[in-house]
């Protein structure tokens, strides 16, 4: 019981950052201007807001007939994080079956190598990837995000594992029956790893969909902007909109959560382990 | 035997040595090679010249980021920063997952939720804990108490606080799912010679979750450089110093375009990840 109830406590912690931005998002303007200049500006201390006074839709309208920029933000987010997940499939499924099937010499020690590359962080790719899109003549342009994180070295690394537990015996007797690598990779394989793969798309869609640094550096232009950055730049000064450019925002990664959240639960398999 | 003959057989042995198979990983290799290992070559060759004039400069460029005062708030702070929190997180939700390892009922159907706070955008959430830790907000109302958490040397605190917050629940997942893959036997073995729970807790699951905690410890060194995103996102290009990052550093170098302190930096960062990360390879293969 006890266990129950610090359970729900914790969950509540979680999850209350996440409702105040949407429960502030159905306020309308003048409540949240009310509430934020009780925060902002004087030293009375504030009530905990729970639920909003009236419900309104009110600033919804405002951004979606006044505000063209956070339209232009949305669609660069959503075609962004979309090519970005497409493309990953597209590399790291192969590539992680041949990790799992290949009997290539040097495979372990390139496995290593694709493990030090995941880990890298932004601060250290940066410069050396700033040089590549540079002298390829793609800054300024989506594909400066896309295409490094492409090749992202992360879902070869989730999916792999899955393709490692596939029984040999069940491979073997289709290569036997004389079906092709590729029939085998795309009837055998990819069916047994859709949880590796749903774990891939959840993992890199939270993380492209939110993500500012590439953006920072490569792309100049603000028309380009993805909507974080487009959050960045509106915060506080129309109180109303941030709330629900804030909560617009959430919903893609809270949707996807809801649908392939409990593939998550199962952990990840044990990737690091050599074969 | 005719040199022809002979090229034939070695042309034999060559075309079964090609397996099909590697075309697999080709356009993996490639964007690999074009965006890591091609131009971390390079940088390896900028390191060491000046880039206006591409004269060879030796260690210089290395020695005046290393006596770089930003250089070295920046570099203390994240690695402060990292040395407290990834222990901390992985401590705390391990504790929670074994709490709720055994919970049954409603929470365990509804335990992705705990993994909402990874998911949403740290652009997303700026706005509530702006309001959170205002002076005048929601933490100090709760404590009763006026301080000005952001804009002072709590800043760090409060961006170890949303760390955890926010890779707190996927991690107690990804313990749970290391602990379910631990044999029912040995447990309920241990559990009829009379061990208790926390001894069970001890002995026998802390040594089976190695593989767990390495994954683990991976995945959240991975977002603990990601806190970028939350500081960038309440704090812009210029935070507490307290706050600091290296990201800021290195976005405020690129703006001044600073290119020979980028590239010693790097070096020197590439160089202290695979410190870190070779006896983890060792540790791995046992």
């Amino acid at each position: 019981m006890i266990k129950k109830i610090i359970s729900s406590i914790v969950l509540v912690i979680c999850l209350y950052p996440i409702l105040f931005v949407l429960i502030g998002s159905l306020m309308g303007n003048d409540e949240v201007s009310q509430y934020f200049n009780s925060v902002f500006d004087s030293k009375e201390s504030i009530e905990l807001f729970v639920l909003p006074k009236y419900v309104t839709l009110q600033a919804y309208i405002e951004i979606l007939l006044d505000t063209p920029s956070f339209f232009a933000a949305f669609w660069n987010s959503v075609k962004t994080t979309l090519l970005i997940l497409c493309g990953q499939l597209l590399v790291s499924l192969p590539a992680a079956w041949w990790f799992a099937q290949s009997s290539f010499r040097g495979k372990k020690l390139l496995y290593q190598f694709y493990i030090v590359v995941m880990i890298l962080p932004f601060v250290v790719t940066m410069l050396p990837q700033y040089l590549v899109l540079k002298s390829l003549g793609l800054l300024n342009s989506h594909y400066s995000i896309v295409l490094p994180a492409i090749f992202s070295a992360l879902p070869v690394f989730i999916i792999c594992p899955y393709f490692q537990t596939i029984p040999e015996e069940i491979l073997e007797s289709s290569r036997v029956d004389g079906a092709k690598e590729w029939q085998v990779f795309l009837n055998i394989g990819i069916p047994l790893a859709i949880p590796g793969i749903w774990i891939s798309i959840i993992l890199n869609l939270i993380e492209y969909w939110g993500a500012v640094e590439a953006i920072i550096v490569f792309v100049e232009e603000p028309k380009l902007w993805t909507l974080p950055m487009f959050l960045n730049s509106i915060q506080m000064n129309k109180p109303g909109v941030s709330f629900v450019a804030a909560a617009i925002s959430m919903i893609p990664p809270i949707l996807i959560m809801m649908l392939g959240g409990r593939h998550l639960e199962e952990g990840l398999l044990n990737q690091i382990e050599g074969k | 035997m005719s040199s022809y003959k002979m090229a034939g057989h070695v042309y034999m042995k060559f075309k079964k040595n090609i397996k099909w198979i590697n075309i697999f990983i080709l356009p993996s290799l490639v964007g690999i090679i074009l965006f890591y290992v091609f131009p971390f070559l390079k940088i390896l060759g900028n390191a060491f010249i000046r880039n206006s004039d591409e004269v060879f400069v030796g260690f210089s460029n290395i020695r005046v980021v290393m006596q770089n005062k930003a250089f070295m708030l920046a570099s203390g702070n994240t690695g402060m920063y990292m040395l407290v929190s990834i222990p901390l997180l992985m401590s705390v939700s391990l504790l929670f997952a074994k709490l709720l390892w055994k919970v049954t009922g409603w929470i365990k159907n509804i335990k992705f939720l705990y993994v909402m706070p990874l998911a949403i955008p740290a652009a997303s959430l700026s706005i509530y804990w702006q309001f959170f830790f205002h002076q005048s907000g929601i933490l100090n109302f709760l404590i009763k108490d006026d301080i000005e958490w952001l804009h002072s040397g709590y800043g760090f605190w409060v961006f170890v606080f949303i760390f955890i917050w926010k890779n707190f629940g996927y991690t107690v997942i990804l313990w749970l799912g290391g602990i379910s893959k631990i044999p029912v036997a040995i447990l309920e073995a241990a559990r009829t010679d009379g061990a208790s729970e926390w001894m069970i807790f001890v002995r026998i699951i802390l040594p089976n979750l190695k593989q767990t905690m390495l994954i683990v410890y991976i995945l959240s060194l991975i977002n603990s450089f990601k806190i970028f995103r939350e500081a960038y996102a309440l704090a812009g290009d210029y935070p507490h110093e307290s706050m600091y990052l290296l990201q800021h550093l290195f976005n405020n170098w690129f703006r001044d375009f600073e290119l020979d302190k980028m590239a010693g930096a790097t070096i020197l960062y590439l160089s202290a990840l695979l410190l870190i990360l070779f006896p983890m390879q060792r540790f791995s293969n046992h």
